[in-house]
């Protein structure tokens, strides 16, 4: 090994001589210390990298890299899981604190106080906007989150199978497909009806045919409707199943019934829509909240209320027998970090909104999509499908324009253009053989929203 | 106080450009709007502003001090990758958008994924899992889903005693049976135990090598012939790869599946708990069972495969943690080769160094140099009437973050045992008083106890009642008001 | 740590006496002692048949979690619903007002296979 050269790496302080002292304390040599590898073979001649790059160089190659990316866009025809929403200024500045971003995992509660009160902010949150009675302070996304609800509900019922709708998001029913696979537990597909929602027949009928863990919805769904969740969760617990609903649009919060009005047992969903970018993916924010007796049943992390030595509040993670770190095996589930921060980011966002802010900002999202949507319609190159159900802020329309004709008009209007469903997912329209699932929120401003018709007239 | 117990009606920190119109929004979703208007805080901006960054003081990260905490590589994060990270030509991107108006984000994961691949010395990676754990899960669902293929009777995984709990318990979300091997006398996997275990009903054996208790595992190769030769596979968490980086890789030794913590060994921040990120790379012959899609390049162009015939399908929504995998893409760019050996060398030195300060009042179990971190025993203070908890909350009033305490359990460490994990970042002063402070607490434990026994003393919050929180639930402001 | 003269003892930690027939269960002194403070005490179901050696029940402290075994076979015959909602009386009273379920012994030879209080003072001997 030969001596690292004097402050060659700016994130490593000690110097060569200083590593010399150190050596001679514990009294090896280096070479001494990685003898334990005797006999594996050691990486010759250095690793296949380039050289480092000094900060300046990085930007500057960053640059260039992030320059390949077409844009800048100020709006978002493309929903679908991920959403672009307004971020106030102050949420990414409070939520970028170092002293919430270089904290880990807060065992140490004396000294975390930020962290767990924040996530207890968080779950407060939670419960009030999905209705239920009880939190957890976040899972990775949406998807996920939902996979870990019917594994949760299979942990509580025990049947080998669960229902999901079809008008479910598709990664997350690939996702909830991936989680259940190895356990045996089959996945039934409870179909779609004519107005794009839960067909009632269907899923009594499946219910009917043979014992259930759960049955999961999406609402809005996949297509942007609306489900009658009240009447699904009826029909569901008649047979005795746990009702998990999903959500991924959070904004939706702000306006639709969730929770125990509808008899869930689950409401799980994804925030990114709560301040957070969409960051081509990630980190998302997976919601999970559910009721108070399962509160031995469910996966992740939360934080209680609880009192100091000299008897003043203070915030602790509790009901933890149930993690990974203290039930190994036989754990509700394997997650140990989590997206803490971005709870914290949607705590911020929330309070940075507030109550009428947030409720004005779904009333918003779905005031713009029925703008958006007789926009189109008044084209001519567009119509709605399931035009009678009610919906948030994405739904489908078809259309005469092709995919790549709807990008090539768009090409020149900073959005990002709709998506386009493969054939067969809607009923056909005559004369209009494209589909897209289009979504609007509050930035879609009125003379963007021009510039979107101009393009597609 | 709670953001509820501060706010007053009327105020709010809301400035958008249009006015609430419930009923026309109402009128559109008739029968599915709330009955009633679920309650949030209304909070004037400044003082949301201050609610939080005074939350955020009372918080303890590496920004503020040293941050031993062993096993999680609580090492610096670089301000650059913050700034990169929010970039909104990367923050700003749709992931549903076409592969082509993103080739800067796409090009920025491939190179990405290249460098692990160097890095550990596998074939081809997914950077779709969200975390430590979800890697772990992604790993051995893609063993689970192999065996099914070739192999349906081998149902079990071999897990060291030493292993962190997310080991037995991603394998049990898997669909495996755990059973658990045991450590022989100088910390690393017993190998009769494991000659007994492995037979042809186990399908892999999880490592961390390094260790939980920072010992390089020395019979790693008879291990790997055993392993392979039972028809077995070799899984690595690569929690404590920071030892390794530029040493050793885990794809030489023989592992067929690694998972890697970004937010430990490269750099990003912690979060308060998350998110990181965790890539999982793969030996060729299992590339075909990486979640979809993977990122690949064609021709120049980069793109997302979606064509992987044995896919486990997905792990989450879109493609992985992009905002997380871009500041882990930065520090290894910037480090370079010659940086990332330079990381592990310092890390393993400056574990070997406070082992060295720190022996003689806290023993280490084994005398055998560590890796990337130490642990350490305060058995002996019991005799003084403290425990090791009383130490670590001592050492919060001389401004430390304690080590991890309690980890791992099995024998010798059952008890009292400290992981104290510098990382490269931390200068040799820093660590002298770090190791300073905790003999003078071994002192303070004979001459005055309750100075222990009563920490921490200057932290906004003394100890805090776990008890009381259990056995009085209070998870959200909704259970305060007992409605 | 306390030791019940007129209780049997299982390896696993649980106590068990009978009066008139009816077998009480619940987990020993020397038990709640290592688990600290108990938080939970998950439900038993009163009616249900259990076999010796089945999981009777989980107890919590906030730093383990640990099921509880039927040292004896039998019909759960009632529970202890006064610990379920005070599980506290299991650190203060592990013997008496911390007993957990009630059960009619199957087959009471199994009483023979069990330690005696002697036995186990010195199995669990610090």
């Amino acid at each position: 090994m030969q001596s690292i050269e004097r402050n060659r790496f700016s994130f490593i302080p000690a110097t060569g001589d200083e590593q010399q002292a150190m050596l001679q304390k514990i009294g090896l040599q280096f070479d001494d210390i990685v003898k334990c590898f005797a006999g594996n073979s050691c990486v010759e001649g250095g690793l296949h990298l380039p050289d480092g790059l000094t900060e300046d160089q990085m930007v500057e190659y960053w640059d260039t890299m992030m320059s390949r990316n077409s844009g800048p866009r100020k709006a978002s025809l493309l929903g679908a899981g991920a959403y672009m929403h307004f971020i106030p200024a102050v949420v990414p500045h409070l939520a970028s604190l170092p002293g919430f971003i270089t904290a880990y995992t807060p065992y140490q509660p004396e000294i975390s106080q930020g962290t767990l009160q924040s996530l207890f902010e968080f779950q407060s949150f939670m419960v009030e906007l999905t209705d239920m009675e009880l939190a957890n302070c976040s899972m990775y996304d949406g998807a996920s989150s939902t996979a870990e609800a019917l594994l949760m509900a299979h942990r509580v019922k025990k049947a080998d199978r669960v229902l999901v709708a079809a008008t479910v998001n598709p990664n997350y029913l690939a996702t909830v497909r991936t989680y259940l696979e190895p356990h045996g537990i089959a996945v039934d597909v409870v179909r779609m009806n004519d107005g794009g929602r839960v067909s009632m027949e269907d899923l009594e009928s499946q219910l009917s045919a043979s014992a259930c863990s759960a049955v999961l919805v999406q609402s809005p769904n996949y297509l942007g409707i609306i489900e009658d969740l009240g009447a699904i969760g009826t029909t569901v617990h008649a047979h005795d199943a746990l009702f998990v609903e999903s959500f991924t649009e959070a904004m939706a919060l702000g306006l639709l019934k969730y929770g125990v009005g509808n008899g869930a047992d689950i409401v799980v969903g994804d925030g990114q829509s709560l301040g957070l970018s969409m960051s081509f993916g990630g980190p998302h924010l997976g919601v999970f909240a559910t009721l108070k007796k399962y509160n031995r049943d469910f996966p992740g992390r939360i934080v209680g209320e609880s009192i100091d030595t000299k008897g003043r509040q203070a915030f602790v993670m509790t009901l933890r027998a149930r993690e990974q770190d203290i039930r190994r095996e036989k754990a509700t589930s394997n997650i140990c970090s989590n997206h803490a921060l971005n709870a914290l980011t949607a705590a911020v966002f929330l309070g940075s909104v507030g109550e009428s802010g947030f409720r004005a900002l779904a009333c918003e999202n779905v005031a713009k999509l029925q703008k958006l949507i007789s926009g189109l319609e008044a084209t001519g190159h567009f119509t709605r499908v399931f035009k009678q159900s009610s919906v948030f802020n994405e739904a489908v329309v078809a259309s005469s324009i092709a995919p790549e004709d709807m990008r090539s008009r768009l090409a020149g209007v900073p959005v990002f253009p709709p998506l386009a469903l493969a054939r067969g997912v809607v009923p056909e329209t005559q004369g209009m053989p494209h589909t897209y699932l289009v979504c609007a929120t509050e930035m879609l401003k009125d003379s963007l929203l021009e510039q979107v018709l101009g393009a597609l007239s | 106080m709670t953001l509820y117990e501060k706010s007053v009606a009327g105020r709010s920190a809301f400035s958008f450009g249009f006015e609430e119109d419930r009923a026309a929004a109402e009128a559109c979703v008739p029968e599915f709007a709330r009955a009633t208007v679920k309650p949030l805080p209304q909070i004037s901006e400044l003082d949301l502003v201050r609610h939080f960054t005074n939350l955020a003081r009372t918080n303890y990260g590496v920004d503020t001090g040293f941050y031993p905490l062993g096993s999680c590589t609580m090492k610096y994060n670089p301000k650059i990758n913050e700034r990169m990270a929010a970039d909104p030509r990367l923050t700003v991107r749709h992931p549903l958008d076409d592969a082509t108006d993103n080739q800067g984000v796409l090009q920025m994961e491939f190179e990405l994924k290249e460098s692990l691949q160097e890095i550990t010395g596998m074939d081809d990676f997914t950077l779709q899992p969200a975390c430590g754990a979800h890697g772990e899960l992604t790993g051995m669902l893609i063993i689970h889903a192999y065996m099914r293929d070739h192999d349906a009777k081998r149902t079990k995984v071999l897990i060291p005693d030493s292993a962190h709990g997310t080991n037995p318990a991603s394998a049990s979300m898997a669909g495996f049976q755990v059973v658990t091997v045991p450590s022989n006398e100088r910390g690393g996997v017993d190998m009769d135990a494991l000659d007994k275990l492995m037979d042809d009903t186990v399908a892999a054996i999880m490592l961390t090598n390094p260790n939980t208790v920072g010992l390089f595992e020395e019979n790693i190769t008879q291990i790997a012939e055993l392993v392979h030769a039972r028809g077995g596979l070799l899984y690595y968490d690569g929690a404590n790869l920071n030892a390794l980086m530029g040493l050793i890789r885990p794809g030489d030794l023989g592992f067929d599946v690694v998972h890697l913590n970004l937010h430990k060994t490269f750099a990003t921040p912690h979060g308060g708990g998350g998110p990181g990120a965790a890539p999982v790379g793969v030996k060729k012959f299992l590339a075909d069972y990486l979640p979809i899609p993977v990122v690949v390049c064609r021709d120049g162009q980069y793109t997302f495969d979606e064509n992987r015939p044995h896919t486990i399908g997905r792990m989450s929504g879109f493609y992985g943690n992009t905002a997380v995998l871009a500041r882990a893409y930065v520090y290894i760019k910037m480090m370079g080769r010659d940086g990332l050996l330079a990381t592990s060398r310092a890390a393993v030195i400056n574990a070997n160094y406070v082992k060295a300060l720190l022996s003689p009042y806290f023993p280490p179990a084994y005398d055998r140099p560590v890796m990337h971190e130490t642990v350490l025993s305060a058995k002996g203070y019991d005799k003084y009437g403290v425990t090791l908890l009383d130490i670590s909350k001592r050492l919060m009033d001389y401004g430390y973050h304690p080590p991890t305490i309690y980890f791992p359990h099995f024998p010798p460490y059952a008890e009292e045992v400290m992981m104290v994990e510098p990382t490269e970042s931390e200068s040799k002063e820093t660590m002298d008083l770090f190791c300073d402070a905790l003999i003078k607490i071994s002192q303070e434990a004979k001459e005055n106890p309750d100075l222990l026994l009563s920490a921490p003393h200057d932290t906004v919050v003394t100890r805090v009642n776990e008890t009381y929180a259990a056995r009085h639930l209070v998870t959200s402001h909704r259970d305060k008001k007992g409605t | 740590m306390k030791i019940q003269n007129d209780a049997r003892y299982a390896k696993s930690d649980e106590w068990v006496r009978v009066e008139g027939g009816v077998a009480f269960v619940g987990v020993s002194d020397y038990a709640q002692g290592k688990l600290g403070d108990v938080v939970f005490v998950g439900d038993i179901s009163v009616g249900s048949t259990l076999k010796a050696g089945d999981v009777l029940t989980s107890v919590e402290s906030v730093k383990a979690a640990s099921d509880v075994y039927t040292p004896v076979s039998g019909k759960v015959l009632e529970v202890n619903h006064e610990v379920t909602a005070k599980p506290e009386l299991l650190n203060s009273d592990a013997f008496g007002a911390g007993w957990l379920a009630k059960i009619e012994l199957s087959n009471p030879d199994e009483l023979n296979g069990l330690m005696s209080a002697t036995d186990y003072a010195e199995y669990r001997k610090e």
